[in-house]
């Protein structure tokens, strides 16, 4: 039996689109019965909008129809993480506060997607605030990991990994403060960009962490994650953290060829990791040697207080952001959010100018090192997710603090802005694990290339979750 | 530590209670053991009112 609609990849729908041969609303139906099946089970959207998605999809058609195609995104749906802003629809954030909010306005990346004739099915489930990374939600419940309906998806952006790997949307969009794109899409073994700082705006997203926040594409393939980005790229002069930088044609710059390509290796991204993680990304750091591209070792001495940096900076503007709501009305925040919050109100302000003079070190030691090497390769996570509710997790049969190592080797690109693709490279205990792809600043063409390359030497890692075999 | 903690927060007016604060001194010393030796960083060598700067690292144009 052939694929569903819903199954196959932007790549796969957009000539069949373009040519008339399907139309947009048979897609968008094909992903409205998988969320229909499985909404229940997996809980990856807070709201969906059903009838909305099939008027958008009827007005793709007639537009294809009367000849105006607009491009891979049209008629396509990309379902979007509930902290983005639709003009006059809910937007909870996740949270009992905002349960009801209604912004005026669209964010400037569902202006764009708009434009490119995207289809919305719905708002996706996240982490309350996006403060955290289990998606382990108080106020809307756990979002389930399809490869295992007992752990967590990971988050923030969990409700956009389980969706998109779950075959409830097309595609989706994240967003990444200390690595909330990458370790959803990880953990449910997708793939996950997040971009340079200030290449997609932020415009019309609620804020985590000003300086670390990122929104970027969560897709079934790299060349998804390069149509997405293609569409939401771009200066906006309403997001002041937005750069007039370049933007490319990242889809059509994927050169199916790595030879000659430089991979940095940091040992301190291959120390403390899950022994079975560790050997899928170094296997597919070994496969990528074979397709011609060459492999060094690379020091970059302030890493080892990244995390102390990440923590800092995050608790803090979090904290700033949300700290009148948590004098006054402490007890609508879950348990886990309230306490990071009051966490994040202890730092001092030369804690929080340290942390900035960290940071300016290590992306200076960054930019020295993408002097010498093309992409930097590391494992996403250095552990696999643990079971809902669980707050330690073994590694290596040691039992620690799950907050503690998820953002070890995501937060450092946070920090410094570069951009970072996660791909999936293996399977360990029958879960996803990702490898993690990073460039220099504005880098996106050389990760996804790199990503690209090695995904389709690897057709054996595309696999449907587990919970859609049942 | 623990006193400290609860001074700070509750010169905000924040609520915290005992076993909170249980907690948050164990998180907060566990940060401070990922600043341990950072004083070998030279840290005044950064600059970071470049960050203000029009047209600096992270505001207006790309640096081309």
């Amino acid at each position: 039996m052939g694929k569903r609609l819903n199954e196959k990849t932007i790549s796969e729908l957009a000539p069949l689109v373009k040519n008339k041969e399907i139309s947009p609303v048979e897609i968008v139906n094909d992903v409205l019965e998988q969320i229909e099946t499985l909404n229940e089970k997996l809980n990856a959207y807070i709201l969906v909008t059903a009838e909305k998605a099939r008027r958008q999809a009827e007005m793709a058609e007639a537009e294809i129809v009367s000849g105006n195609y607009r491009g891979p995104l049209h008629g396509i749906p990309v379902a979007i993480k509930d902290i983005i802003y639709f003009a006059n629809e809910t937007t909870t954030m996740g949270s009992k506060i905002h349960r009801d909010f209604q912004p005026s306005y669209n964010a400037t990346v569902v202006e764009k997607l708009t434009e490119a004739g995207a289809v919305f099915p719905g708002k996706l489930h996240l982490h309350e605030y996006a403060w955290g990374a289990t998606n382990n939600n108080p106020h809307f419940g756990p979002a389930s990991n399809p490869w295992d309906t007992e752990r967590i998806s990971g988050g923030s952006s969990g409700g956009s990994g389980v969706a998109t790997a779950a075959h409830m949307t097309i595609a989706s969009l994240g967003t990444d403060t200390g690595g909330s794109i990458r370790i959803p899409s990880s953990f449910c073994g997708i793939v996950g960009l997040k971009p340079t700082h200030g290449l997609v705006s932020k415009y019309g997203c609620f804020p985590l962490a000003w300086s670390l926040d990122h929104i970027g594409p969560m897709t079934k393939t790299v060349e998804d994650a390069a149509y997405v980005l293609e569409a939401i790229a771009g200066y906006d002069p309403k997001d002041p953290t937005s750069i007039d930088a370049p933007t490319a044609r990242y889809s059509s710059q994927l050169t199916e060829s790595i030879k000659g390509v430089k991979i940095g290796i940091e040992p301190y991204f291959f120390d403390n990791v899950d022994a079975e993680v560790e050997k899928a990304v170094k296997n597919a750091i070994s496969s990528l040697e074979r397709e011609g591209a060459v492999v060094e070792t690379v020091r970059i001495p302030t890493l080892r207080y990244a995390q102390y940096a990440e923590m800092i900076t995050i608790i803090s503007e979090a904290s700033a952001i949300h700290h009148q709501n948590l004098v006054e009305r402490e007890e609508d925040f879950g348990d886990d959010v309230r306490f990071l919050l009051k966490l994040g109100e202890i730092p001092s302000a030369v804690d929080y100018l340290q942390a900035q003079q960290i940071r300016l070190k290590l992306g200076r030691e960054l930019v020295e090192t993408f002097n010498k090497v093309d992409v930097l390769i590391t494992p996403t996570l250095p552990l696999l997710p643990p079971k809902i509710g669980q707050d330690t997790v073994l590694l290596n049969g040691k039992e620690v603090n799950f907050l503690d190592h998820i953002i070890r080797f995501t937060g450092p690109f946070n920090l410094t802005g570069l951009p970072a693709v996660t791909v999936p490279c293996g399977f360990a205990q029958g879960l996803p694990v990702g490898m993690q792809i990073v460039g220099p600043a504005f880098g996106e063409v050389k990760i996804l290339n790199v990503a690209d390359v090695f995904e389709k030497l690897h057709p054996e890692l595309k696999q449907n979750p587990i919970a859609l075999r049942q | 530590m623990r006193e400290s903690i609860k001074m700070v927060l509750q010169e905000k007016g924040i609520k915290v209670s005992e076993w909170e604060l249980v907690l948050l001194e164990h998180q907060w010393k566990a940060l401070q053991q990922l600043k341990k030796g950072i004083e070998t960083l030279k840290l005044n060598d950064a600059d970071i009112g470049i960050t203000h700067h029009p047209g600096g690292v992270y505001r207006g144009k790309a640096v081309k």
